[in-house]
């Protein structure tokens, strides 16, 4: 495994979600990098070629490693599915309660309101 | 290590942390499904030089801890340290992680120099038809229980129709209590 496409990268990126739903974690880091070695982008800097930036994406459970960069054309794409994904799998989270209540409280108040104000009106 | 509890203060820090050093900045992000837990690291890898006072007999010794600290005290001043987390057990911050990941990968993709409000500015942009139509529902709420007169007051133009009030601040007349406005009609 290791460096993937965009989408074989989103697809092992599913597994290792669902793989670690009962036990483990799924680390994900996002940094930029040109993927040039420092020697490399000497030459580059030296000779005037303008270094190009990709973004490298790296996820890890702790045992596999995979890896993919994305260009700036095509992160748009990846971004939305990524956010996919990310939705699909982080269902664990709390749900807001307090929010809940809140709307519980305001329909409450609102009917009070209503119920109030109609005799006036008559 | 600092544990930021605030998302707004968490976004901004990480922004500006990234547009200081676009190099070393890297984004990380650790799931537990089991524990229901989301933790976001933005660090830059640059550390404070940690001094503590060294007690030491040896008087070479300690003069040499003298100086380090000294260097370190100089250097800690010019070096910050930038490591920033944020840890939630919440859906919702999950939505607004998602946002987060956009600036980032638009910041990375592109570049620091990105314009952030075409991020965010699609953003609002798709926020707002939906702020419409949840305006619209409450405007069917307030129908039923206050009557077809309450639309008046979330319509500028119908409420200079029916109460002729295009010369008063329509501001002033949103303040007055409900039963006033209703009376007015």
């Amino acid at each position: 495994m290791g460096l993937l496409q965009p989408d074989p990268f989103l697809n092992e990126l599913t597994s290792m979600f669902e793989r670690n739903r009962d036990k483990g974690s799924v680390w994900v880091t996002v940094k930029r990098s040109s993927m040039k070695s420092k020697s490399q982008k000497n030459k580059m800097a030296t000779a005037g070629e303008p270094v190009e930036y990709r973004c490298l994406i790296r996820a890890t459970d702790g045992k596999k490693k995979i890896s993919t960069t994305v260009g700036a054309k095509d992160h748009q794409r990846f971004q939305a599915s990524y956010a996919t994904l990310l939705k699909a799998h982080m269902a664990a989270l709390k749900k807001r309660e307090r929010k809940d209540k809140k709307k519980g409280v305001d329909g409450d108040r609102k009917d009070g309101a209503g119920s109030t104000k109609k005799p006036k009106r008559v | 290590m600092v544990y930021v509890t605030s998302w707004d203060e968490f976004v901004g820090r990480s922004v500006q942390l990234y547009k200081a050093d676009p190099q070393s900045t890297r984004y990380c992000m650790k799931y537990r499904h089991c524990d229901g837990k989301l933790v976001l690291k933005v660090t830059d890898n640059k550390e404070m030089q940690r001094f503590s006072f060294i007690i030491s007999s040896d008087v070479q010794l300690l003069f040499k801890s003298v100086i380090s600290l000294l260097l370190a005290f100089c250097l800690g001043l010019l070096i910050w340290e930038e490591c920033l987390k944020f840890k939630t057990d919440q859906a919702q911050d999950a939505k607004k992680m998602e946002k987060l990941n956009n600036i980032f990968f638009a910041l990375m993709a592109r570049g620091p120099d990105v314009d952030l409000s075409e991020v965010t500015g699609k953003e609002q942009m798709e926020a707002q038809p939906a702020k419409k139509g949840r305006g619209r529902k409450q405007h069917s709420d307030i129908l039923q229980t206050a009557g077809r007169e309450a639309e008046v007051l979330f319509s500028f133009g119908l409420l200079q129709k029916f109460c002729g009030v295009g010369k008063h601040d329509p501001m002033m007349l949103l303040s007055l209590p409900p039963s006033i406005r209703l009376h007015k009609k």
